[in-house]
C-alpha cells in the first residue's frame, strides 16, 4: 500500500467511526455538562469544558430509577439463562441429526423472527393476562425468549458442528454416561458458543422495546423508561438512563469481539 | 475355552446400504487381530459396534461370553483408539489419560501412580503437564494409546492409530505396539488399510470386502494362497496377474493366478513388451502387456528398458476357477488360450 492509499483508508475509518461514535458523544455531552450549555441552548455547545456529576444524580434519584433497572435486569438474565439453557441441548440435537433435518429445522426456527414482534405481541399479552404473567419480568422474558432462543440456538449449534464427533464417543467409551459426556466433555468446548450465546440474548433482551411496553407498560424496564421520559419532556433524565442503557451494551460487544473471532465458531476445537 | 471377544451374525446398515453384512467372528484373550480393507468397507463401523457407539441391526456382541449387545459403551469395559486420537482438546496430557479412571471412580493416589506408569511405558512422562494441542503428532498418538492402556479393559480396539504419523515414526511406533502388546498379553483389534502393518503386527488378519471376512488367517497364508481372485487382487503391494487358461472340462473360467515375484524372467515362456517400470529397493517391477493380450505384472533383478520384448515363466502359480481358488501351489501353466 502505498502512503496516500493508506491515509484514504485511515481517514475513510475515521469518517465511519465519528459517525457512529457522535451519538454516544452527544449522550456523554448531554449527560455530564450543565444544561445551560447543552439542552437550555437553541444551538448546543459541541464541547465545553463545564462538566457536572449533577444532572446524573438527579435524573436517578428523582424519576424511580431503580425499580426499572431491576426489572431490566432480573429480565436479561432470565432471558440470558433460559437461551443457554433450552438452546444447548437444542443446538446439541441439531448438530447430531441428518443435514437435512437440521438445515430445514435451522430455517424453520427464525419463523418467528420473522414476523414482527408486534404481531406476536398482542395475541400473547391475552394470554399472558389470563396466566397472571401481564407486568411481570416473567412475562416479558419468556416473549423475547421468542427472539432470542433461534439465534441462541443457532450459534450453539454452529459450535456443536465444529466438535469432533469421536470426542464425545471417546467420552462415552472412557467411561462417562450421557450427563457428564454433555457437561464434563462437551459443556467446556462449547464455552464460546455458550457465551456467546448468553451475551446476545442478554443484550437482546436489555434494549427490547416492543414486547416490554406491551407487555408490561406500567412497571416498565428502561427502554421503556426512556421513552415514557422523551414523552413527559423530561430529556435529562432520558439522557442519563439511555447513558446507563449503553455501558452494558458496549461492554458486552467488547467482550464478544472474542468469541464471535471466527475460530471459535469453526475448528477452534480439533485436537 | 470362551472367546474373549465373539460376534454372532451381526449386521448393521445405514440407511439401505449394508455395511456389515451377517459378520461372525471370535478373537482368542491375547490375540492381535487386524481388520485390513479398502476404505469404505466398513473398518470403523465394526469397531463403533464393538464399542457400542453403534448398535447392530441384528446379531449379538459377547465379551468374555457375556452378552454386551443391548450395554451402553460405558458399561461394556472397552478401550478405542480413534484415528483421530480424539484427545479433550481442553486438557492436560494427564488430564487425558486419567479421565478413564476418573470416570470409573478410582481414588486420587491409584490415578496418579497409573498415570505416571502408563506415560513412562510410553515415554510421556515428560510432557504430562502440558496441554494436548502443544505436543507432537508422535506424542499425542501415544497420549491417546495411554488413555486406552491406563484402564484395564477386556479388549483394546484401534482405528488406524499410526495412519496419522510420519512414515519414520510410523514404524517404530508399529514395533513398540507390538511389543507392548506382547508384554501385557492383552487382546487387540486393530482397523487398518496398510498390509505392511497388518503383516508385521496381526496374529491374525481378517480381510472386509462386502460387509463380511472375505478371508480369516495368517497375512502370509492368505497372500501365498489366495481364497478368492478379489483376495490376491487385494492382497500386495501389486496385484496378483490373472491368466485364462483353457479347461478341459469347460466349466466356468479358469484362470492362473501368478504374484510379480513368482516369475523368472529368460528365454522361455510367455512372450510381452515392457509399457512400464517401476523400481523399489534394487528390484524392477515391469508393467508388460503379454501377446495373448492380458496385462501383468512381474519382477526383475535387471533394468529394462520401455518398449523391450521379454520372455517369462511363472515358477508358480494357482488355479482359480470362478474367482476362487481350486488348487495349491505347485502346478505347471498349460499354454494360454489367448482366443478365450
Ligand atoms: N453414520 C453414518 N451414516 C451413514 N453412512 C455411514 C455412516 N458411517 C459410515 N457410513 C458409511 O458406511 C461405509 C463404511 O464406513 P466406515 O466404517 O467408516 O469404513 P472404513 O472405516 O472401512 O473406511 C461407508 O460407505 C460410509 O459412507
Ligand atoms: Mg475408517
Amino acid at each position: 500500500m502505498t502512503t496516500i492509499q493508506r491515509v484514504l483508508v485511515y481517514a475513510g475509518a475515521a469518517v465511519v467511526t465519528a459517525y457512529f461514535l457522535y451519538p454516544l458523544y452527544v449522550l456523554l455531552l448531554v449527560g455530564f455538562a450543565p444544561v445551560q450549555y447543552t439542552l437550555d441552548k437553541i444551538y448546543p455547545a459541541q464541547f465545553t469544558m463545564h462538566y457536572t456529576l449533577a444532572n446524573l444524580v438527579t435524573a436517578l434519584t428523582s424519576y424511580g430509577f431503580i425499580d426499572p433497572l431491576v426489572k431490566s435486569l432480573k429480565t436479561a438474565f432470565l432471558v440470558g439463562g433460559l437461551s443457554v439453557a433450552l438452546g444447548f441441548p437444542a443446538g446439541y440435537g441439531l448438530s447430531r441429526v441428518s443435514k437435512k433435518v437440521s438445515s430445514a429445522a435451522s430455517t424453520t426456527l427464525f419463523v418467528v423472527n420473522m414476523m414482527p414482534a408486534i404481531v406476536i405481541a398482542i395475541p400473547i399479552s391475552t394470554q399472558f393476562v389470563r396466566l397472571g404473567l401481564y407486568g411481570s419480568f416473567v412475562g416479558v422474558g419468556l416473549a423475547q425468549e421468542l427472539v432470542a432462543l433461534p439465534l441462541a440456538t443457532f450459534i450453539i449449534y454452529g459450535t456443536f458442528q465444529a466438535i469432533p464427533r469421536e470426542l464425545e464417543y471417546q467420552a462415552r467409551i472412557d467411561g462417562a454416561g450421557v450427563g457428564r459426556t454433555m457437561l464434563g466433555v462437551l459443556a467446556p468446548l462449547a464455552k464460546p458458543g455458550i457465551a456467546a450465546a448468553f451475551l446476545l440474548s442478554w443484550m437482546l433482551s436489555w434494549d427490547e422495546f416492543t414486547f416490554a411496553i406491551l407487555l408490561s407498560p406500567v412497571h416498565p424496564t428502561i427502554p421503556i423508561l426512556i421513552y415514557h421520559n422523551i414523552q413527559r419532556g423530561n430529556l435529562l433524565a432520558s439522557t442519563a438512563f439511555a447513558l446507563f442503557l449503553t455501558l452494558p451494551v458496549v461492554a458486552i460487544t467488547i467482550m464478544l469481539q472474542k468469541y464471535l473471532k471466527g475460530e471459535y465458531l469453526s475448528g477452534g476445537v480439533k485436537g | 475355552m470362551t472367546y474373549k471377544l465373539e460376534l454372532t451374525k451381526v449386521s448393521k446398515s445405514y440407511g439401505d446400504k449394508k455395511v456389515i453384512d451377517d459378520l461372525s467372528l471370535g478373537i482368542e484373550p491375547g490375540e492381535f487381530f487386524v481388520v485390513l480393507g479398502p476404505s469404505g468397507e466398513g473398518k470403523s463401523t465394526l469397531l463403533k459396534l464393538i464399542a457400542g457407539i453403534e448398535q447392530p441391526d441384528s446379531g449379538r456382541i459377547l465379551v468374555n461370553g457375556v452378552d454386551v449387545t443391548s450395554q451402553p459403551p460405558n458399561k461394556r469395559n472397552i478401550a478405542m483408539v480413534f484415528q483421530s486420537y480424539a484427545l479433550y482438546p481442553n486438557m492436560t496430557v494427564r488430564g487425558n489419560i486419567s479421565f478413564p479412571l476418573r470416570m470409573h471412580g478410582a481414588s486420587k493416589d491409584t490415578i496418579r501412580g497409573k498415570v505416571e506408569s502408563v506415560s513412562k511405558l510410553l515415554k510421556i512422562d515428560s510432557v504430562l503437564e502440558s496441554p494436548v494441542s502443544k505436543i507432537s503428532g508422535g506424542q499425542q498418538q501415544r497420549v491417546a494409546l495411554a488413555r486406552a492402556l491406563v484402564r484395564d479393559p477386556s479388549v483394546f480396539l484401534l482405528d488406524e492409530p499410526l495412519s496419522n504419523l510420519d512414515a519414520r515414526v510410523r514404524l517404530s511406533a508399529r514395533a513398540e505396539l507390538k511389543r507392548i502388546q506382547r508384554e501385557l498379553n492383552q487382546t487387540f483389534v486393530y482397523v487398518t488399510h496398510d498390509q505392511k502393518e497388518a503383516a508385521s503386527l496381526a496374529d491374525r488378519v481378517g480381510v472386509l470386502h462386502g460387509g463380511k471376512f472375505e478371508c480369516v488367517s495368517r497375512y502370509q497364508d492368505m497372500y501365498e494362497a489366495p481364497l478368492t481372485k478379489w483376495l490376491g487382487d487385494f492382497l500386495g503391494d501389486f496385484p496378483m496377474n490373472f491368466i485364462p487358461i483353457n479347461s478341459g472340462s469347460g466349466d466356468g473360467a479358469v484362470e492362473a493366478g501368478f504374484r510379480p515375484e513368482w516369475v523368472k524372467v529368460g528365454s522361455e515362456g510367455f512372450h510381452a513388451e515392457v509399457e512400464a517400470i517401476e523400481s523399489s529397493g534394487g528390484l524392477y517391477y515391469l508393467f508388460c502387456v503379454t501377446h495373448e493380450g492380458p496385462r501383468v505384472v512381474i519382477r526383475d533383478s535387471v533394468r529394462r528398458e520401455v518398449g523391450e520384448e521379454i520372455r517369462f515363466k511363472p515358477v508358480k502359480q494357482l488355479t482359480f476357477r470362478n474367482g476362487m481358488l481350486v488348487q495349491t501351489p505347485g502346478e505347471k501353466l498349460s499354454e494360454p488360450s489367448s482366443r478365450a
